[in-house]
């Protein structure tokens, strides 16, 4: 299992498991869109278990923050140093919101603005 | 997080380096098998092979999108070049000619609205290594990317 999901109060967790590349992005990117359709708005990208992300891992949680940007919020959470530089060299930190673990995550998952 | 791993390191005179052809490549993943046994058997530092993982990921799936629409039999060559002071990676295919540095450089500042979905590959490779490198010799794009390792003394 590449991708392990969760639901914590409300929140729909996707935590990929090794990596998140070209190899798992078809499986990751249908199972967050095909959640995100079926009602979910929450999401968080915990990536306590996660040993890298390439573009494609970027593509997936772009995918889903645009697809609930007006409804909910996407929250990203647990980086190691090396995804917490992919995160930041892409821009994404600056337009997603990141905490440090996965509590705050989920708070600020279910914290909607506006 | 930068805590050196015990065992063997290169000395600085010592070059391990492995070379791999892959013919009608489908996947990265091939790659990437073959990448991480190398890094297992020489102790690479943590960091430096989560670059290159990234690496591989992006320029071999870009290898495969763009490079062998009218090419009877694809290849991927991979070289990987391990000295104390640096990692260098370099892949050579026999696709048609292809600069993936001539790309601009994607606009990292826009909404989540407004961004598109992709083109942040290469722009990562160029961003995560230290030096990169495109030529185009023998009818191959040569693509070469080299990670500078932390020193005990420069970290």
């Amino acid at each position: 299992m590449s991708i392990l999901t969760s639901k914590i109060e409300g929140t729909f967790v996707v935590m990929p498991n090794g990596r998140l590349d070209t190899n798992n992005y078809t499986e990751a990117s249908e199972l967050v869109t095909k959640t995100i359709k079926s009602g979910e708005s929450r999401v968080v990208f915990d990536f306590s278990k996660t040993d890298y992300i390439s573009s494609s891992g970027l593509r997936v949680i772009l995918q889903a923050a645009k697809l609930v940007h007006k409804t909910g919020r996407v929250v990203l959470c647990n980086a190691n140093e090396q995804i917490h530089e992919v995160l930041e060299i892409s821009g994404f930190l600056d337009m997603i919101k990141y905490c440090d673990n996965l509590q705050d995550a989920i708070a600020a998952a279910a914290d909607i603005p506006g | 997080m930068s805590t050196r791993q015990q065992g063997k390191k290169p000395t600085s005179s010592k070059l391990v380096s492995a070379t791999h052809t892959w013919k009608n490549i489908e996947s990265s993943d091939v790659v990437y098998e073959w990448f991480n046994t190398f890094i297992e058997a020489n102790h690479v530092d943590k960091a430096v092979r989560q670059k290159l993982n990234i690496v591989i990921d992006d320029i071999v799936a870009n290898i495969i999108s763009y490079a062998f629409d009218e090419v009877e039999t694809p290849e991927v060559e991979v070289r990987l070049e391990l000295k104390a002071t640096a990692f260098s990676i370099t892949f050579i295919d026999n696709g048609k000619p292809f600069n993936p540095f001539d790309q601009g450089k994607p606009d990292t500042s826009l909404s989540i609205t407004e961004r598109d979905i992709g083109g942040l590959g290469i722009y990562l490779c160029r961003e995560l290594t230290d030096d990169v490198s495109y030529q185009r010799t023998n009818d191959n794009n040569i693509v070469k990317l080299t990670v500078m390792i932390p020193g005990e003394n420069n970290s």
